[in-house]
């Protein structure tokens, strides 16, 4: 099937995968993010893309912009381009594109994979065998305090003082070691989950961090504290993931408050940053 | 037994960061405000208390009479919590990008 054969429709375009593992494999029809469109793969000199059409009456810079605001359009779409990403990861190395990369005609895609082959192929050969996977790690506030507190000497220490004190000045000088707890708890979380991050970075061949997401996004009572993403090597991810599975099961048994949260294999969305 | 009542509460009362003022609920939402408006106050004079006496200028007596004052009062509003059915956090509006309130 020929993409460029008719005039109404456009080239969403999911990701670029090597011609030689595309060629190696077979691969079952894969719906297109608009029916009745099928999954297409074109082949360049050694790269492949993988695209489908779509109609340029949703697609056209103008009219995408007003379906992207649509909140729920952009979930079914998004959804699908995600899912569909995930299985071409099964099958190939994918470089991954953003959601809504659309190319007017096959002959402006050639264009871009001719000016950029060097680039594609590069970013190909790097994430070869890899894939992301994200942290997240979530913080019960009160139980962190609760914890740090019955574990912190100076706490103690403090208690047995403020105890000596006439019930006035005691009011005071609880509210300024809560202020203190606080402020000390918060940095401890946040040394714990840095320490940990660099200890996963070991395992892996780039990291980078990401915004912590807000309680409105995430819908859990608990608050996030750390959130990143690993680009890691598919046959060294067990180091990797059985350190991940000791520090939750080591979480959990001490009540630390906090909470770990993995997800993956996905595609090296964060480790792929193309730019046409 | 407190176990079961805070639990009812929170199925009741999902902390949603602002005034519910629905018309057939109005005393609900009413006490919600006021409660809201006296702890903001009560905040307010109490960080105000703890600077005068970090200030240095009040006597012994003084931070005494104080403090037992404002421990007496966060016991009156924790009772009134308990009477409206309210947690820290229905008292508590999230003013969108300045943050939360309290």
């Amino acid at each position: 099937m020929d993409v460029s054969a008719q005039t109404d429709t456009l080239i969403y375009l999911y990701a670029f995968i090597p011609r030689r593992e595309y060629e190696q494999t077979e691969i079952d029809s894969l719906e297109g993010i608009e029916a009745p469109y099928e999954v297409e793969f074109i082949s360049f000199k050694e790269i492949t893309a993988a695209v489908t059409k779509v109609p340029e009456e949703e697609y056209s810079e103008a009219n995408l912009q007003k379906n992207v605001e649509n909140l729920r359009w952009l979930q079914e779409k998004a959804y699908h381009h995600h899912n569909l990403m995930n299985q071409l990861h099964t099958h190939f190395t994918v470089l991954p594109l953003k959601f809504g990369t659309i190319h007017e005609t096959k002959s402006r895609l050639e264009k871009v994979v001719e000016n950029q082959d060097n680039n594609i192929l590069t970013m190909l050969e790097q994430l070869k065998n890899k894939e992301e996977w994200n942290v997240k790690i979530y913080a019960d506030k009160d139980q962190f305090v609760s914890s740090f507190m019955e574990n912190d000497s100076e706490v103690k220490k403090k208690k047995e003082e403020i105890n000596q004190l006439s019930p006035g000045k005691q009011f005071f000088a609880k509210k300024k070691m809560n202020e203190w707890v606080d402020e000390k708890a918060k940095a401890d979380m946040i040394s714990l989950c840095e320490k940990f991050h660099e200890k996963l970075a070991q395992y892996s061949m780039d990291t980078e961090l990401k915004k912590n997401w807000e309680k409105k996004i995430t819908g859990r009572k608990e608050e996030m504290c750390w959130n990143s993403v690993y680009l890691l090597k598919k046959n060294q991810k067990e180091q990797f993931l059985d350190c991940l599975q000791s520090k939750k099961e080591e979480a959990e048994k001490g009540n630390t408050g906090l909470i770990y949260e993995i997800t993956g294999p996905w595609p090296a969305y964060h480790f792929s940053q193309f730019k046409e | 037994m407190d176990k079961t009542k805070s639990l009812s509460s929170m199925q009741i009362h999902e902390p949603q960061g602002r005034i519910s003022l629905d018309p057939e609920k109005a005393e609900e939402g009413l006490s919600q405000i006021v409660l809201t408006v006296i702890e903001l106050l009560r905040q307010l004079v109490e960080k105000q208390a703890m600077r005068r006496v970090e200030g240095g200028d009040l006597t012994e007596e003084q931070i005494e009479q104080l403090g037992t004052a404002l421990m007496k009062l966060e016991e009156k509003m924790e009772e009134m919590k308990e009477i409206f059915n309210l947690d820290d956090e229905d008292l508590n509006i999230d003013l969108g990008p300045l943050g939360n309130l309290l």
